[in-house]
């Protein structure tokens, strides 16, 4: 399998061979371009490998497995094999947003020499409230109400349905979503959004073996202030910087506040690395 | 912001943080709520996730978005299914977001059941490609089995190499018979086929009935393969139309065997007529070793038989 043309790779090259690497990974709802306007900040100091989950953006939906991608895990896999396809070593940094912060911490979990560090913008190691001392935000309900949202702004057919129910042009239901920018089929999001909204990785936190700066928006819709609190807590050797943005993309409404914060990191730890 | 009051829908201005800056009439109307601070109030939970992963990014990558569906928390807690537009308008050296809200009660319960429709049309798809799944590989199956049949039957045909009348060897025996001689035979050595067809049989099936031309067959057979070498080979070639293989026998010690066979027949009778047999005799030649030269040779000798008067020999030189 052709994992650069399954994942929808992309990389922007370093002016130098042995440049330190970024590698970019979505949250759910967006594709790869979401990090438009912060790679322009590291090129070319850094070499930037920016991909799409399989059943987001211009992935190869025939690949789409929803098994595989019914669990975060299955995220994992697809992250760390891209990593392997460019045989990624050096310096390596991830860069991770929302639910991908998530991710990013399993992929070094489960491969402790391949990160040096995670970059992670409005992380939550789960969305669901557990219990008086966990509060992610929300309860399992608002899950089924986003499924239904979602169902109602993709109205288009499953691509995988279409051919058997209706061989009506495809483009005549399009909705503003079948934009690749928010997702390719309505079946594949819905699998993202369960794997995202009904994951926890609480448990695994303490085990995340390598350095992390937590990136929070202060007033983020998604992520309440104490939910950064505890990861920073449970993240060994974790910085917490808040950022002054409401919402929960500051890379496309305030991308400068992030790759500031971003240089800053990252300068301070490569040296340190180094020295 | 006179404007905004006098647009026939909800109306709400933030910055492009979700700040709300101004609220139009009607969109206090439907939210009946304190107008300050984030938008995000006035959406529930899942409407937030959605704004957020998907409304947002929209707006901030292409500058708008038309026509998302949500739903607005009214201030006692009441949930409006609503369609939005939003568009980032550059003003005054600030960015702002203009939003138009329309309810959409109706278009919501359409939606509904056309969601509803889809999941059913969509459920008996699964359970067409399903069923045409099992068909498919029921045909398969069906196709591998007809295969097996088929060559089954083709090998009991061709490992059957009797006539089951006479149970004499078949045609098929014979080419096996010559084909072997052939591999394991010198050059100079001849052998011989006699091709033997009984006179006027076509008669004694017509006066007598097929049953005594069968019994006249079988008895036939018999007498053939008495009159025999131990290694030669008696056939039935075709109707009433017999053949001898003679491994190793030249024209000379044939013709002697087709001798014994016709004082074999002698006896031979049908309601007190005596059943005779025409014989071609042939050799095979060491030049043209096959066995269809041998047969062609054999029925010319066999023809010139029934043509000198039938019950006699006659060898192909």
């Amino acid at each position: 399998m052709n994992i650069i043309q399954r994942n929808n790779v992309h990389c922007l090259p370093a002016a130098a061979h042995d440049a330190p690497t970024l590698v970019y990974g979505h949250g759910f709802g967006c594709n790869k371009d979401m990090w438009s306007r912060v790679t322009p900040a590291f090129t070319p100091a850094y070499r930037q490998v920016l991909f799409d989950y399989v059943g987001s953006g211009e992935s190869d939906a025939s690949t789409f497995d929803p098994v595989r991608y019914g669990r975060l895990q299955g995220y994992v896999d697809d992250l760390l094999e891209v990593c392997d396809a460019l045989a990624l070593s050096g310096d390596l940094t991830f860069v991770g947003h929302s639910i991908s912060c998530s991710i990013g911490i399993l992929a070094a979990i489960k491969r402790p020499q391949l990160f040096s560090r995670l970059i992670l913008l409005g992380p939550s190691p789960c969305f669901l409230n557990d219990n008086a001392d966990y509060r992610g935000g929300f309860e399992r309900q608002d899950l089924e109400g986003l499924l239904e949202l979602m169902a109602h702004n993709y109205m288009g057919w499953a691509k995988q349905f279409a051919p058997v129910v209706s061989a009506a042009d495809e483009s005549a239901v399009t909705t503003q979503l079948s934009d690749s920018f928010c997702s390719t089929d309505p079946l594949m999001a819905r699998t993202f959004a369960q794997a995202t909204f009904l994951s926890d990785i609480r448990p695994a936190l303490p085990s995340c073996p390598v350095p992390s700066l937590i990136l929070h928006h202060q007033r983020d819709a998604l992520v309440p202030g104490a939910v950064a609190d505890y990861l920073h807590k449970a993240l060994a050797d974790s910085r917490l910087e808040i950022l002054d943005v409401s919402g929960h993309c500051a890379h496309m409404s305030h991308p400068e506040l992030v790759s500031a914060a971003m240089h800053r990191y990252l300068q301070g730890t490569i040296n340190r690395v180094l020295s | 912001m006179f404007y905004l009051d006098r647009l026939p829908c909800p109306v709400l201005v933030t910055d492009c943080n979700g700040r709300i800056k101004h609220a139009n009439n009607d969109f206090k109307r439907l939210t009946d709520a304190p107008l300050s601070g984030d938008m995000d109030q006035f959406f529930p939970p899942a409407s937030r996730i959605f704004l957020q992963t998907h409304a947002w990014p929209l707006l901030l990558r292409n500058g708008e978005f038309n026509e998302l569906y949500v739903q607005l928390q009214s201030g006692n807690g009441q949930l409006m299914p609503v369609m939005t537009n939003a568009r980032i308008i550059e003003a005054e050296d600030t960015a702002e977001v203009i939003w138009l809200f329309f309810v959409a009660k109706d278009r919501q319960r359409f939606e509904t059941e056309l969601l509803k429709a889809r999941q059913q049309a969509q459920e008996s798809a699964a359970q067409l490609a399903k069923a045409n799944l099992a068909l498919q590989s029921a045909y398969a199956q069906l196709a591998n089995y007809t295969v097996e049949v088929e060559s089954e039957a083709e090998q009991l045909a061709q490992l059957s190499h009797s006539d089951p009348l006479t149970a004499l060897s078949n045609r098929r025996a014979l080419s096996l018979h010559v084909e072997h001689w052939l591999a394991s035979t010198t050059a100079q050595a001849n052998s011989s086929l006699l091709l033997i067809d009984i006179d006027h049989f076509k008669q004694i099936n017509d006066r007598f009935g097929h049953a005594e031309g069968d019994r006249v067959l079988v008895d036939l057979a018999q007498r053939l393969l008495h009159s025999v070498r131990s290694g030669d080979s008696v056939v039935r070639y075709g109707g009433e139309e017999f053949a001898i293989w003679l491994p190793d026998a030249d024209l000379d010690e044939a013709s002697d065997i087709a001798q014994r066979v016709h004082e074999q027949i002698r006896t031979l009778q049908v309601a007190n007529e005596t059943v005779t047999v025409s014989i071609g005799i042939a050799c095979l030649q060491p030049c043209d070793r096959y066995l269809t030269q041998l047969l062609a040779a054999a029925d010319r000798a066999l023809y010139e038989a029934k043509a000198q008067g039938r019950n006699r020999s006659v060898r192909h030189e």
